[in-house]
């Protein structure tokens, strides 16, 4: 069983036989433990494996009893090779880079993301025809997402 | 390409690769599957799950935070001693240590340690991060 600890906040109204402190509203805080629901386990021939071609097989029963397999083809059957250029400007730094894609590779490639610190500060970002180099965003990347906050090269195919 | 106020170093990389309409499809009626399932197709399909990482030098040290010598000292020995951890760099490891020691210690560049720095590496991310740490310690000397 897994404890999720949670952070509440709340308000805490004084006793009003104390008229003092009743008219004054505190802040307190509990700290308090609930459960949060077990992971769930896999039912009778759940299963996920990779075929020959690196794709992922989700086998399974329905209700009923049925069996399904489905077909997850990955992102990932490419073989990237990248050359980075970096020279001094006036005031900061410029990076370039070179992307190629192996000869054996049996996909394009579709996108490169580059954590970046601080991508706000990203200026003039440039990509070559039939690429996308979307403007980075402006705000500090958050956990959840930062991906969105990548300096983010798209072949936009 | 693009122009940035930031040091470099190593950061991982993600490249996904195109797939087809046909292949881009995941014809998987979701309420079918059980929940264990449908917990790992979610896994499965993550932008980190379904990208090939690669190390490759990138900005990474805001020069607007590494306002005094010893800070980017720290920045530039964290980052050698980063790569001698790795397995490319296997063969520079005890330079790269030493040089990482050195740096920290002193907080500052040797006179010609950029030139030294800059020099070697043959593999495409060997020499660009040799490179970046020859700018960083450029960039190094002229701090107070």
């Amino acid at each position: 069983m897994r404890i999720h600890w949670q952070l509440m906040i709340l308000p805490l109204l004084a006793a009003a036989d104390e008229p003092v402190l009743a008219q004054q509203r505190q802040i307190g805080i509990q700290i308090r433990a609930i459960e949060k629901a077990p992971p769930p386990e896999p039912q009778p021939g759940d299963v996920v494996r990779l075929d020959e071609d690196g794709n992922y097989i989700f086998e399974g029963r329905t209700a009923s009893g049925e069996i399904m397999q489905y077909r997850v083809v990955t992102r990932k059957k490419i073989k990237p090779e990248i050359r980075t250029e970096i020279e001094p400007i006036p005031g900061g730094v410029r990076y370039t880079y070179n992307v190629a894609n192996g000869s054996d590779a049996r996909q394009p490639i579709e996108r490169f993301l580059l954590p970046a610190t601080r991508p706000e500060s990203l200026i003039n970002a440039t990509a070559p025809p039939q690429w996308y180099a979307p403007t980075p965003c402006r705000e500090p990347p958050q956990p959840e997402n930062r991906y969105n906050c990548h300096a983010d090269v798209d072949r936009g195919n | 390409m693009f122009n940035t106020r930031a040091l470099p170093g190593i950061v991982q990389a993600l490249f996904r690769g195109y797939l087809s309409d046909k292949d881009a499809v995941i014809e998987v009626d979701t309420w079918k599957l059980s929940e264990w399932l449908l917990e790992r197709l979610f896994e499965l399909t993550t932008i980190e799950a379904e990208a090939v990482p690669l190390p490759v030098v990138a900005p990474k040290y805001p020069i607007s935070e590494l306002d005094d010598s010893r800070k980017l000292a720290s920045a530039i020995a964290a980052e050698l001693r980063g790569a001698a951890s790795m397995a490319e760099f296997q063969q520079f490891q005890s330079f790269l240590l030493d040089t990482a020691s050195y740096i920290e210690t002193s907080g500052k560049a040797a006179a010609g340690l950029d030139r030294q720095l800059a020099a070697p590496g043959t593999t495409p991310l060997q020499r660009a991060f040799f490179r970046g740490m020859a700018l960083s310690l450029q960039h190094l000397a002229q701090l107070p």
